[in-house]
Order: structure tokens, then C-alpha cells, then sequence
């Protein structure tokens, strides 16, 4: 911007006188205010950080918790068959060993407590019945 | 719109990572310039100084953001501005109306012939009106550029040419007149 000559002796005027000086204080004053705010900002936040490791401990020990609740109660022995009809379930047990021998002895007992129950929850070939009964849809052939 | 140059770039850098000695650099490089337009602002030199201290301050409450300023200078003269706001408004009111012109009152005979011309000026700048005297406050003691100005003062760069040529013009008559 082009200035008429008496404004631009003005403006060379106002630049050329000195300038207004601080303090030499305020150098140390403000540096010590900006670490002071660097310090708060840092503890604010470890604070933060705090809360949220706090809640991702409890988050874990919770899951922990049910993991392991629903393990045991997996691989509890409830020993139902000491107090049912125990040699009728020992036998039908062993009678599902003989269809399926891989079985192991603790699946084919919980078989046979659930054979007992009257529950049909669990597809498996009923033993009790004759085996050829266990394949409804062979084909007579009539030729 | 250009990039800044490189050691501007490690500037903000090194101060969005909150080091200590980017503070003390940035301090260093514009401290002078931002005292001098603060105190220009406030009029005093206690509130000057407090502008400046909240203008560090609040650069490093929002230093996360600063890697993304395209011009450091036209950043801090806008902060600086909205800080001597923040000042003025929560001080009370304040005992010596302008320090800036007192300046000169302590300063040895020898000087005081051209101190007289200088305390002529003084005080005629501060008894421009707020938007003149900011706008000579940032062209003189900031080094602004219109443009740079223009952005610190949300107008446009015709505006901040034009405002500084009335100051100017203004600043003329009151110097005949006092």
C-alpha cells in the first residue's frame, strides 16, 4: 500500500523509536507458568489414565470370573447317579458303550442320567431298542 | 495456502509436544512484539504482562492443535488479542490509565528531546480509538502484514489497509493539535 509522503515519515517514525520492553522477569515468570501447566495437564492426565485402568481391571476380572464359573460348573461331578436308580443308569450306560465304543465312560453316563430323565434334548440311538430299528430306511427289495 | 517453513514446522512440532525449550523459543522470537502490542491493547503494563502469561498458558492447554497452524505469527497475535480480552475483563479497574506513555517520564535529560517527540506519539497512539490503535499496535509492534492483520481482526485485507491509513491520518492530527 502506497502511503502519501507525510504519512510514510510518520510511520518511519513510530517504527524507528524503541519499543515498549518487558520485564526481564517475565521470561522466568512465564516459563515457570507454562510448566506449571505442562505438571497439571500430565497429572490430569495420569488421572484419566487411572480411571480407565481401574475399569479394564474390572472388565477382566469380571470375564475371568465367568470364564471360570462356567468351566467348573462344566466339569462338576454332581454325582446325580448315587442318588437315582443307580444300576439302571450304570447299565444303560454300558449299553451306550457297546453302540459306541470311542464314547467316553463320563459321556456315556451323562447319556444314559439324560436317557433316565426323559430328556430328548441330545440326538443320540436309542440302545434300548433292537438294532435294526436303528436304521428305519433300509429298502426291502421286492425283485 | 503455502505451508510454513521448515523451522516454523519444528516449532509447532516441538511445542505440541509440550517441550519446555520450544516455549522458551517461541518466548525468545516473539515475546518483544507480543509485550508491545499487548501493552498497547491494555494500556498497562501489569496487564500486559498477564496477557502474554495467559497467551503461553492457554497455547499449552491447546497445543494438540497447533501442528496444524499454516501461520505461527498471525496465530499468536489473534491469541494474543482474545487473551488481553480474557485480562482486561476479569481486572479491576486500573490505577495508571495508560503506562505506555508514562514510559518515558523516568528517562535521563539526554534523551529527553527526542523522548518528548516520542511521548508525543505515545500518547497520541493512545488516544486513537481501540480498532485504530490495535491496528497500528499489530503493523508497527507486531510486524503484521495486512494480510496477517486482516486474519487477527476477522476483516478483510482492504479493511486492515485502509483502518491503518485513517490511524495514520488520525495519529497526524493529534500530534498538531497536542
Amino acid at each position: 500500500m502506497a502511503l502519501p509522503p507525510g504519512l510514510h515519515a510518520l510511520q518511519d517514525e513510530l517504527l524507528a523509536r524503541n519499543p515498549a520492553q518487558p520485564s526481564p522477569l517475565l521470561r522466568g515468570r512465564l516459563l515457570s507458568a507454562v510448566r506449571r501447566e505442562l505438571g497439571r495437564e500430565s497429572s490430569r492426565r495420569m488421572v484419566r489414565g487411572g480411571f480407565w485402568s481401574f475399569a479394564a481391571a474390572t472388565a477382566a476380572a469380571a470375564l475371568l470370573w465367568a470364564n471360570f464359573s462356567m468351566s467348573a460348573v462344566n466339569s462338576t461331578d454332581w454325582s446325580f447317579a448315587a442318588h437315582g436308580d443307580s444300576a439302571k443308569i450304570r447299565e444303560t450306560a454300558e449299553r451306550i458303550r457297546g453302540l459306541l465304543p470311542e464314547m467316553s465312560d463320563g459321556d456315556a453316563l451323562r447319556h444314559a442320567l439324560l436317557l433316565h430323565a426323559g430328556s430328548r434334548l441330545i440326538m443320540t440311538p436309542d440302545p434300548r431298542r433292537p438294532a435294526v430299528d436303528n436304521h428305519p430306511m433300509e429298502i426291502e427289495e421286492d425283485w | 495456502m503455502t505451508e510454513p517453513p521448515v523451522e516454523e514446522r519444528e516449532l509447532l512440532r516441538d511445542l505440541a509436544a509440550g517441550r519446555e525449550a520450544a516455549y522458551a523459543r517461541l518466548y525468545d522470537q516473539y515475546g518483544r512484539a507480543l509485550y508491545a502490542t499487548a501493552l498497547r491493547i491494555t494500556g498497562s503494563r501489569e496487564e500486559a504482562e498477564d496477557t502474554v502469561q495467559e497467551l503461553f498458558t492457554s497455547l499449552v492447554r491447546s497445543r494438540r492443535h497447533l501442528p496444524g497452524t499454516r501461520n505461527l505469527k498471525g496465530y499468536l497475535f489473534a491469541s494474543l488479542r482474545r487473551a488481553a480480552i480474557r485480562v482486561t475483563s476479569t481486572a479491576g479497574p486500573r490505577a495508571a490509565a495508560h503506562d505506555a506513555t508514562a514510559e518515558h517520564a523516568s528517562e535521563p535529560d539526554s534523551q529527553r528531546a527526542t523522548s518528548d517527540r516520542a511521548g508525543q506519539l505515545e500518547r497520541a497512539v493512545a488516544a486513537l480509538p481501540t480498532e485504530q490503535r490495535e491496528v497500528i499496535s499489530l503493523k508497527i509492534d507486531g510486524g503484521l502484514t495486512f494480510a496477517e492483520i486482516a486474519a487477527v481482526l476477522e476483516i478483510s485485507p482492504n479493511t486492515a489497509a485502509s483502518r491503518y491509513r485513517y490511524a495514520l491520518e488520525k495519529l497526524r492530527a493529534l500530534i498538531k493539535e497536542g
